[in-house]
């Protein structure tokens, strides 16, 4: 069994540190990895994300991360990556990494993602130049997310886990007003993490939404936003059956 | 979806009275010279945005003669800034928030996805 932590929309600023630091020092006794699911800053500040580096310095589990819209907002994306990954904290971007967990190994792709709605209720690459960037952004964030997935097959992950700040699925956005779905996600994410397959899901944005989705696929999707988990993380056990994960087993 | 606060508390009614000086408010409602709510609604909603807050996770509704507040802020820090701000940009008008806080302890045991 492995197990996964992961927290996601922590906020945090110079009046919120050490906040989560208790909680994250008992990750060794119930937890193998933490994934944090972006947003971790308030408005993407070096200075924020020193905070965040700060809470997660040193931890006896590997830490993974993508960052949120939020984390993009000061507009230093670069900036927030560098001091993250001084704290030993491994930044994703349309990259996979890999954590071995008592031989097993765990693969882990990641990107931010970002919106435009879901099957039949999304937008399309037609019109203005900005609308049509606005969806060629999702599209080349979720071709990345299959690139990472289909090379932590490659690399024999027996565990391949999709982390992502934007929602894969509508399920677990619940909660949210409808109208504002296409800002919460896209289903080019979870159309990538059916095709590579994965064995989770894991997300943040919604605040409002719900924990528990699944794809269309049958990959069981988790948003970890803080405020739906109610807690400092989440504790997924993920079963290893030995052998690698494909679209085929997942779906 | 409303959520209960986590300190137990009751849901805060605030009548909103302005916090801020006469000059500020005139040089606000001369750029945003409404009263309908829906549109105040909206100011808020950019406000808390935009701010130091950068609170984008509240659920800011009509209901009756009154503003609902519906969330859940970082800090008590946070809750009270918003009220204030609530308060700033719908004056005259009953905010009813209803802001849990984060909570911020471990989990007790694992979800088994087995």
């Amino acid at each position: 069994m492995i197990r996964v932590a992961a927290v996601g929309d922590i906020h945090l600023g110079p009046d919120s540190r050490g906040l989560l630091r208790p909680a994250f020092e008992t990750l060794h006794r119930q937890a193998d990895l933490l994934l944090l699911a972006g947003d971790l800053t308030r408005h993407g500040t070096p200075e924020e994300a020193r905070v965040v580096a700060d809470e997660v310095a040193g931890l006896p589990v590997p830490v993974i991360a993508v960052l949120g819209n939020h984390d993009h907002h000061a507009e230093r994306p670069d900036d927030v990556t560098d001091v993250l990954r001084s704290a030993g904290v491994t930044v994703l971007e349309g990259e996979g990494t890999v954590v071995e967990v008592d031989g097993v190994r765990v693969g882990v792709a990641g990107t931010k993602g970002f919106g435009g709605g879901f099957a039949g209720r999304s937008g399309s690459e037609f019109g203005e130049p900005e609308m049509k960037a606005f969806v060629r952004h999702t599209r080349g964030l979720a071709d990345g997310l299959r690139g990472a997935l289909d090379g932590l097959a490659a690399d024999g992950c027996a565990v391949r886990i999709a982390l992502t700040h934007f929602s894969p699925v509508p399920d677990t956005l619940v909660g949210e007003p409808l109208e504002i779905y296409p800002f919460l996600g896209s289903y080019l994410l979870a159309e990538a993490v059916d095709e590579s397959g994965a064995d989770l899901a894991v997300h943040g944005h919604a605040h409002l939404g719900t924990e528990h989705g699944i794809t269309s696929g049958g990959v069981r999707v988790r948003n970890v936003a803080q405020p739906v988990i109610r807690r400092a993380f989440a504790v997924y056990g993920l079963p290893v059956d030995g052998s690698p994960t494909t679209a085929t087993s997942a779906a | 979806m409303a959520t209960q606060p986590d300190d137990g508390t009751d849901p805060d009614t605030t009548p909103a009275q302005s916090g801020q000086s006469g000059q500020s408010r005139q040089s606000r409602q001369s750029r945003h010279p409404t009263t309908n709510t829906e549109y105040l609604i909206a100011h808020l909603g950019e406000r808390l945005a935009g701010g130091d807050l950068a609170e984008l996770g509240m659920r800011i509704e009509s209901r009756g003669d009154s503003v609902h507040i519906t969330g859940t802020a970082s800090t008590a820090h946070d809750r009270e800034a918003i009220l204030r701000l609530a308060a700033e940009e719908l004056p005259g008008i009953a905010v009813r928030a209803d802001i849990a806080l984060a909570d911020v302890t471990a989990p007790d045991h694992p979800e088994d996805l087995s």
